[in-house]
């Protein structure tokens, strides 16, 4: 595994002086003139030893292990003191966290200052108090006499004596013996942070990290520290709830924050530019996320400027290689505007299929509007997708029941293979699933009715930048055989018997009766309905199941030869 | 503060803790001989550490030689022990090497390059690279490579290929030679090879094409000082002032222009001169010589007044030592055969526990021959120094080149020079040329084909080279322990007899003296490309015998000190030497010798003895002029 740990400084000169003497070694200079450093953390399996090797390097500006003094070991022990990282694992077990042996809590502990005057004055109550509670019971003064001619026996020298002691001694001993006390509501009891829920206590001690990282920070007084926190499922033990309304406060941490975490819960409010996807595939763990920004070859120009400064933020000059640099997708007659820079370029033709070029890399970035669009009426958009291994994109819901059950019937369920099916209609549009699956590298396909909806949904795609060959020619867009919707086609595959049969179990009691006409407006009002019964029904014979619209049982027939990683 | 500090502060003189103590802005101390330079530079160095234990910014000495950062590296750290950490001491070309490794990146420079510091290496780099050059149908042809002094020249004057052409009176000579410097260059980056005097200019490059790293360099290094400034290089100065830009004046620069002996490589009044006008330093002087005889003070300052190439208001230098006795003595012989022996005989007289405290010092090596012949003559432990740039023992240089292998396998030129230093070493006949067309048929490193063939003779020696080279083959990770029991097993290879030193042991000791150096110039334990990197900085002779009488050039003898110092050959056209003579001849070169006769005496900490003989190889020659202008003449010694 390796990992590259990158940082930049976001403009000259914002680094503290001193910290970039400190790292004077290991301190890059980028091609824009800002500092920069890159240490290089790889554990790697070594064969004879039968362990993992732990290695890090300092890389230069072009990538390459830096040599001489940056070799040096005080230089990581330097760098991580700018870059503290405060870590939780996932299997925290809070009592164990709040002793003093432990690091967080016992740093904390060990900060604290207790003026001496109160020390003493403590102190000097307890021995009080001490000595008359052993006093109480003149049986334990027997005790300690009987022990006492022990040390004589051992020792042989002088009385020999011994006597017992209840309360700490000392200041350590007694902040040492600091625990935690919470109560839910204002009337219950105090208790200990041991007797409440697991929740609760997975909570506090993310708190206590909290503590102690802000305790660390403010101890080390130093410009230009920055931390780290790592956290390993936040969620854990939480309930829906709760994960939602963790995020906030882990924002609030001051610092860079590494997550990982499995509760789509958690993950439904996460900025989509923050979320990086990791999985393993074909033996290696990949990462992926949304480009916030992508640099092209075509060069910045006045004209560009100009156009810059009437389109928005779309487009920025890149200030290492002056090149243009897109922000978000952009439609066609923008890149027909962009063209028209480069009009008197010499080499036009080349700068034209340079835009195209960008625009179709560009598809995959989320602009404002889109963030908008999901975030609609709170997040609709549904954290476990990410979470999915392949997206099928459709309409409504009778197309995700319908599917479902066609997964069921022919022996590939969609949730043991990890398919998300997402009724796009209710959350967003066609565009921004198909760019996110992109940018995530996640395989997806849409599936739409055959009427004019179908027609826009295509040109949503096409407006965002996807091409002819990502959609119709490699069958990641399928359509039911035009004009027909799911329901037209149900009645054009000759399930007329079959809808009306479904639909007076549905509590339709007229539909057996119906004429066709009026058949048709009642699936048409009662869509959830009628493909609720007729789901489980296919869900239950495979033989019905493949008499279903050939989009649909193609697609899952296709998947299931292919392998879901297809 | 230590204690150590403390002492040192306390027995600075006045003007020496001016200097110590100088605070923001341009400085330029003028050091005479033996008042203490190098105590200011590192009391200063010392200081600045010591005060500023809660910053973190970093100190920058730059020193003429390896040895005097080396030293200078050690007498720090003995003042303030445990704070050195923070300091980047060594010379131009270490500090460039470093800044290079660090940033080369912009210049397509990687980390780990190799270091070319022999000419013979780089001819025949060039060669190959034109021979592939002109299959590749450019209009040059192999023999250009005589071009590489041009290149050299151009160089070390910082003018790249693209300048070159404009440089030659002849068109067409200018426009080969920048062709032949842009096949040269490109063949440089392309084997991750640097030269020395590319590391200033490269380093110069970065600095104007990245602004930022000068920046940088003046952000994080707050504080230069120049050792030596007298001895540093037009280019050296001029990268000084590039990384200094218009701003920067933190430079403290130690000098003397009373001993610039290095006018032949650039060294120049001048550029104390230019330093004084672009900087603006403040003048701080030191006179107070605690090293010579007051005899020796005052034929210094007499000698130095005839000079005229001086800063103004330059002032005398001090005698501090008590003027007990007289210490300087003169001799005469009819011939150089003549003062050859009788030196010699007063040396073998003087007894063997004065030796290793006695120089014989000359303006030429070949004056010092007959002398080192007639001492070993009567017995004496003697030795003229040399520098080396190179290991003379085979086993060293095979060493050497089979580490360079390891990190660098297609050098096919190190691959050479490696199997003939092995065929030495063991009696085995390996063709350098056969292996690398067998290696590269066999897919191997040549490296691996040269071992499995080694490994195939009887030789025990040829062996146990082969085993070495696998080692390094399977794992260059190996090198460490390779090296450790190379350095032990090697020099037992030659035979020699009892008392002789042999190539191979003095290559030892300069082994494991640079070794030592490099490990305390980076802080720790370095990489193979930084030993080999450091290596190629450093020289390689063996350190002086501390039981022998040292001959030297008066160039080898500057910055030490004797108690006894033999000056031979004080006559006309020796010292100073005929070209100085000549009616054609510069003023300056004149003052150049006047300035070599005065950095000779100034060696001296008890007595000086200066000889002459009435003639040279059978030439009549007067006796020196510098005799009179030291106020010599009169006292004739027996």
């Amino acid at each position: 595994m390796t990992i590259d740990i990158v940082l930049e400084e976001p403009e000259v000169g914002v680094w503290d002086a001193d910290m970039v003497a400190v790292l004077e070694d290991v301190m890059t200079i980028l091609p824009g003139g800002t500092n920069g450093v890159t240490v290089r953390v790889a554990c790697v399996w070594n064969a004879d030893k039968e362990a993992f090797d732990p290695r890090w390097e300092f890389l230069d500006a072009g990538g390459q292990p830096m040599t001489g003094k940056a070799q040096r070991a005080t230089n990581l022990t330097g760098f991580f003191a700018y870059l503290p990282l405060f870590w939780l694992n996932a299997l925290r077990d809070a009592p164990d966290e709040f002793t003093p042996r432990a690091s967080y809590w016992g740093r904390l502990l060990r900060s604290v200052r207790i003026p001496n005057e109160l020390e003493n004055e403590a102190l000097k109550t307890l021995a009080d108090l001490d000595s008359r509670l052993i006093a109480a019971d003149p049986h334990l003064a027997e005790i300690a006499r009987g022990i006492g001619q022990a040390t004589q026996v051992a020792i042989g020298e002088g009385p020999g004596a011994a006597k017992f002691n209840m309360l700490p001694l000392g200041i350590e001993a007694m902040l040492q013996r600091t625990g935690l006390m919470l109560r839910n509501e204002n009337l219950w009891p105090w208790l200990p942070l041991a007797s409440h829920g697991q929740g609760l206590q997975s909570l506090t001690v993310i708190f206590l990290l909290q503590a102690a990282a802000l305790q660390q920070l403010t101890e080390a007084e130093r410009p230009g520290i920055e931390a780290v926190f790592a956290i390993e499922e936040p969620e854990a033990h939480l309930h829906p709830q709760a994960a939602r309304t963790l995020l906030p406060h882990i924002l609030a941490l001051k610092g860079q924050k590494l997550i990982a975490t499995h509760s789509p819960y958690f993950t439904q409010h996460v900025p989509l530019h923050d979320l990086r996807l990791v999985r393993l595939r074909g033996g290696s763990t990949e990462v992926a996320a949304i480009p916030r920004r992508i640099v092209s070859d075509l060069p910045w120009t006045d004209q560009v400027a100009s156009l810059a400064v009437h389109s928005g933020a779309m487009f920025e000059k890149d200030s290492v290689g002056g090149r243009v640099v897109a922000t978000f997708w952009f439609n066609e007659a923008l890149a027909d505007r962009l063209k028209a820079c480069y009009r008197a370029d010499p080499t036009g033709a080349a700068r034209r299929s340079a835009v195209d070029t960008l625009r179709h890399s560009c598809r995959v970035m989320v602009s404002p509007d889109d963030e908008r669009e999901l975030g609609f009426h709170g997040r609709r958009m549904r954290g476990e997708i990410f979470f999915a291994r392949r997206w099928i994109l459709v309409e409504g819901v009778s197309d995700y029941l319908l599917l479902h059950a066609l997964g069921q019937a022919l022996d590939w369920p969609l949730d043991a293979h990890g398919v998300a099916v997402i009724d796009f209609q209710q959350a967003g549009s066609p565009g921004i699933y198909a760019a996110l699956a992109e940018a995530f590298a996640i395989p997806w396909n849409i599936l739409a009715d055959g009427d004019a909806e179908s027609t826009k949904f295509l040109s949503q795609l096409r407006e965002r930048g996807f091409r002819e060959n990502d959609l119709r020619t490699s069958g990641q867009f399928v359509t039911l055989p035009p004009p027909n919707n799911l329901e037209d086609q149900l009645f054009a595959d000759g399930h007329e018997a079959l809808l009306r049969e479904v639909l007076e179990k549905a509590g339709c009691g007229h539909a057996r009766g119906c004429t066709e006409a009026d058949l048709r407006g009642l699936v048409k009002n009662r869509k959830t309905d009628y493909m609720g019964k007729l789901a489980s029904r296919v869900a239950g014979d495979p033989q019905l199941a493949a008499r279903m619209p050939a989009p649909f049982v193609g697609l899952i027939t296709r998947l299931r030869e292919a392998g879901h990683d297809s | 503060m230590t204690p150590e500090l403390a002492a040192a502060l306390e027995s600075l003189s006045l003007n020496q803790k001016v200097a110590v103590d100088w605070g923001e802005g341009a400085a330029i101390v003028l050091a005479g001989p033996g008042v203490g330079k190098t105590t200011v530079l590192t009391a200063r160095i010392a200081r600045i550490l010591d005060s500023s234990r809660n910053r973190n910014f970093r100190t920058l000495a730059l020193t003429f030689t390896t040895k005097a950062g080396d030293e200078m590296r050690t007498r720090v750290e003995r003042l303030v022990p445990g704070l050195t950490d923070p300091t980047l001491i060594g010379t131009f070309h270490a500090f460039c090497a470093q800044v290079l490794r660090q940033h080369g990146s912009h210049l397509g420079i990687r980390p780990d390059f190799g270091v070319y510091d022999q000419d013979s290496d780089r001819e025949e780099l060039l060669r190959d690279a034109l021979r592939e050059a002109t299959a590749k149908g450019e209009p040059v042809e192999e023999r250009d490579v005589r071009w590489l002094k041009a290149i050299d020249q151009l160089r070390s004057n910082l003018i790249g290929p693209a300048k070159a052409a404009s440089r030659f009176h002849d068109q067409s000579d200018g426009e080969r030679a920048a062709r032949v410097y842009t096949i040269y260059e490109a063949a440089l980056r392309d084997r991750n090879i640097m030269d020395f005097n590319g590391m200033i200019l490269d380093t110069c490059r970065l600095a104007h094409q990245v602004p930022a790293v000068a920046a940088r360099i003046r952000q994080s290094y707050p504080y230069w000082l120049i050792d030596e400034f007298q001895d540093t290089s037009p280019a050296q100065y001029r990268l000084v002032r590039f990384l200094a830009g218009s701003d920067f004046k933190n430079v403290f620069v130690v000098a003397d222009d009373d001993q610039i002996i290095y006018q032949w490589a650039g060294a120049s009044y001048r550029q104390i001169l230019v330093f004084r006008e672009q900087f603006s330093p403040s003048l701080i002087q030191l006179v107070e010589n605690r090293r010579c005889p007051p005899d020796v003070v005052r034929a210094a300052n007499s000698l130095i007044a005839h000079n005229a190439e001086r800063t103004p208001g330059k002032a005398l230098l001090l005698a501090t030592r008590a003027d007990d006795c007289p210490a300087i003595s003169q001799r005469v012989f009819a011939t150089d055969v003549d003062e050859a022996s009788g030196i010699a005989v007063e040396i073998a007289a003087a007894g063997a526990g004065s030796w290793g405290r006695t120089a014989v010092l000359a303006r030429t090596r070949a004056i010092l021959e007959p002398v080192l012949k007639a001492l070993r003559a009567e017995g004496v432990k003697a030795a003229i120094a040399t520098r080396r740039d190179r290991f003379i023992s085979p086993q060293f240089t095979w060493l050497q080149a089979c580490l360079e292998q390891a990190l660098r396998p297609s050098d096919r030129h190190v691959f050479t020079m490696m199997v003939d230093a092995a065929n030495r070493i063991a009696p085995m006949e390996c063709d350098p040329a056969l292996l690398a067309a067998e290696a590269e048929a066999a897919g191997r490193s040549f490296l691996e084909q040269w071992a499995l063939a080694a490994q195939g003779c009887s030789e025990p020696e040829a062996q146990r080279l082969a085993d070495f080279g696998l080692r390094l083959v399977q794992s260059r990770g190996a090198w460490r322990t390779v090296m450790k029991e190379a350095l032990v097993w090697l020099p037992g290879t030659v035979d020699s007899s009892e008392g002789v030193v042999t190539d191979a042991e003095d290559d030892k000791a300069a082994w494991e003296t640079a070794l030592r150096a490099i490990r305390a110039e980076k802080g720790g334990e370095p990489e193979l490309e930084e030993l080999l990197q450091g290596l190629a900085l450093r020289p390689k002779e063996p350190p002086p015998d501390p039981e022998a009488v040292a001959l030297l050039t008066v160039h080898a003898a500057k910055g030490l000190e004797f108690d006894h110092v033999y000056l031979v050959g004080l006559a006309e056209t020796v010292l100073p030497s005929w070209q100085s003579l000549q009616p054609k001849a510069r003023p300056a070169e004149l003052e150049e010798e006047r300035r070599n006769c005065f950095v000779a005496i100034t060696r001296t900490k008890e007595c000086l003895v200066i000889s002459r003989s009435e003639s040279y190889r059978g030439w009549r020659k007067t006796a020196s002029r510098f005799l009179t202008e030291m106020g010599l003449t009169g006292a004739n010694g027996a």
